[in-house]
């Protein structure tokens, strides 16, 4: 099948090759990502502000790869638009260098990618990984590897338009695979506030402490399984009306 | 009570000066705004590559300084304390609640708003307003979210009377709402000239969650090319008069509770069946 990568971390980091070298053994493979390496780009749109430019690389055989000068958002909706000649049977937007379970999703320019896939209707999965050196291509190659082995069953299984949040542990060969729910909770973010030796003020992130409270771990979700050492898969929706809150809203008597 | 105003835009904007000025009248307001307008950015965090810089701002003479000849009319915004960012807005909001509002300066809700323009169907996804209010929710406050019907060039504070008037009446009714956690309010206003006119509050459907976006190639000067995307059309063309699009053609204002969880809870068990089956096999 014919298959578009995207991912975060630029179009020629090990993160991507790797999974692109695994997977055209079977499938034909075009990477579309951004240029320079991002983080934390989440669901951001560049248009607004800037176009967008796209080149074509060859430097892989058999492997299309292009750059866009924005984030994988951008990336997944210029390529189905402008840069394929056709539409891919899947989008799969990885490997990230770590794990995108509980809050990060949000922030995730690889999973955000991945909904974004899933918005202009089209199959999606996003894959993130426990990666000790990103520079390595051999670690992304084995999770590649676990992956694509586990990619028919997942593919068939999957409906239009429909997203899988896919994460590993450290060691996936020895790795079960469970179907499992977002773990929500609280996120405390720890900045450092200072002044530049222009005299500006500026806080820089120093660490996200995610709450991981007992409750979190108690529900069973990714965050729970994955540090049991189980790959974990969450299909997403992108129906996010809390149909629980609706009547609360409803009965509020708001005054006109 | 205190409140933290965000706003995607510039602290000029006359939309976030209609809401600072009605919830300044009985509350000790915040407010955290961009340097540089910053739509569609969704929950980007810059603060993990960049520091984010940030400055005071004298909230009060700037708008002076900006629509008014004399400072007097702007006694209102005397008390306000303002902050300009430049980053992403869920860093701006981030940096405000964990850093600048803490121990006696806490907040009780985030208003992110007013925003020139609407945020549903799959713009609920990139909308920075929506994930101000989300990073709100994230750190353990109340995170409300408003649209108002776009209007290139920013609304006169005459046509922001009837939204703040809504937000004005119902405050004290939208923090009362029992929610569940990391679940904001996503409330949505079409153009109205008095509030009186509105027809009510409703709940809407989720609405159209697919598109296809387009872009517009162009070629520079030197030959290369360069792509814009296209404005898709925000009509939502479903018969579904809940939809909201369809509830702001008719004069309603839209409440919806958005959730972070993304999960979709019906599908696990399918894919679990399916992963099970395979591992028996591989077993096997």
């Amino acid at each position: 099948m014919k298959i578009l990568l995207v991912n975060e971390a630029g179009c020629f980091t090990p993160s991507i090759t790797a999974l692109a070298k695994e997977l055209s053994r079977s499938h034909r493979v075009v990477i579309v990502a951004p240029l320079d390496p991002l983080r934390g780009a989440g669901h951001a749109l560049t248009t607004n502000y800037k176009p967008l430019r796209a080149k074509q690389w060859f430097v892989m055989r058999d492997i299309k790869i292009w750059s866009v000068s924005g984030t994988p958002c951008d990336c997944v909706s210029l390529a189905l638009d402008k840069l394929l000649k056709s539409k891919p049977d899947l989008i799969i937007s990885g490997i990230d260098a770590q794990n995108n379970v509980g809050e990060m999703l949000r922030t995730s320019g690889v999973v955000s990618g991945a909904i974004e896939g899933a918005i202009q209707g089209f199959k999606s999965i996003a894959l993130s990984a426990v990666i000790n050196d990103p520079n390595n291509e051999r670690e992304f190659a084995k999770v590649a590897r676990a992956f694509s082995k586990k990619l028919p069953e997942i593919y068939k299984t999957m409906t239009r338009g429909e997203v899988v949040n896919i994460n590993f542990p450290s060691n996936p060969k020895a790795s079960q695979i469970v179907a499992t729910h977002i773990t929500c909770d609280t996120v405390q973010n720890k900045y450092k506030l200072e002044v530049n030796p222009f005299m500006r003020s500026f806080a820089w992130l120093q660490n996200r402490t995610v709450g991981y409270g007992l409750e979190a771990l108690e529900s069973r979700g990714d965050i729970y399984w994955l540090k049991r050492g189980f790959i974990t898969l969450t299909p997403l929706t992108l129906d996010i009306l809390n149909k629980s809150a609706v009547s609360a809203v409803e009965n509020a008597n708001f005054k006109i | 009570m205190n409140i933290l105003v965000a706003h995607t835009a510039d602290l000029k904007s006359r939309e976030l000066a209609a809401l600072v000025e009605i919830l300044a009248e009985k509350h000790k307001v915040f407010v955290c705004g961009m340097a540089v307008d910053s739509h569609q950015r969704g929950s980007s965090f810059s603060s993990v590559e960049t520091p984010v810089m940030f400055e005071r701002v004298d909230y009060k003479s700037q708008l002076a300084a900006v629509y008014g000849d004399t400072k007097k009319s702007f006694d209102k915004f005397s008390k306000v304390e303002a902050y300009e960012f430049y980053g992403t807005p869920s860093d701006a909001v981030s940096v405000m609640l964990s850093e600048i509002l803490t121990n006696k300066n806490k907040v009780d809700v985030v208003i992110s708003g007013i925003n020139n323009g609407w945020h549903f169907g799959t713009d609920i996804f990139c909308s920075s307003n929506i994930a101000m209010a989300f990073q709100a929710a994230f750190e353990g406050v109340r995170g409300i979210a408003i649209g108002y019907e776009l209007k290139i060039g920013g609304h006169s504070a005459n046509e922001m009377a009837a939204p703040a008037a809504f937000i004005k009446q119902n405050l004290d009714k939208l923090l009362k709402i029992n929610l569940p956690p990391y679940t904001i309010l996503n409330i949505n206003i079409p153009a109205s000239e008095s509030v009186k006119d509105y027809k009510g509050v409703k709940v809407p459907t989720i609405g159209k969650l697919e598109k296809l976006s387009k872009y517009i190639e162009k070629v520079d000067c030197t030959g290369e090319k360069y792509y814009w995307e296209e404005i898709v059309s925000r009509e939502d063309k479903t018969d579904d008069e809940n939809s909201t699009a369809n509830l702001m053609k008719s004069g309603f204002i839209s409440i919806a509770p958005l959730t972070y969880d993304m999960t979709n809870h019906k599908r696990i068990d399918k894919f679990g069946a399916v992963l099970e089956k395979r591992a028996r096999k591989e077993a096997r």
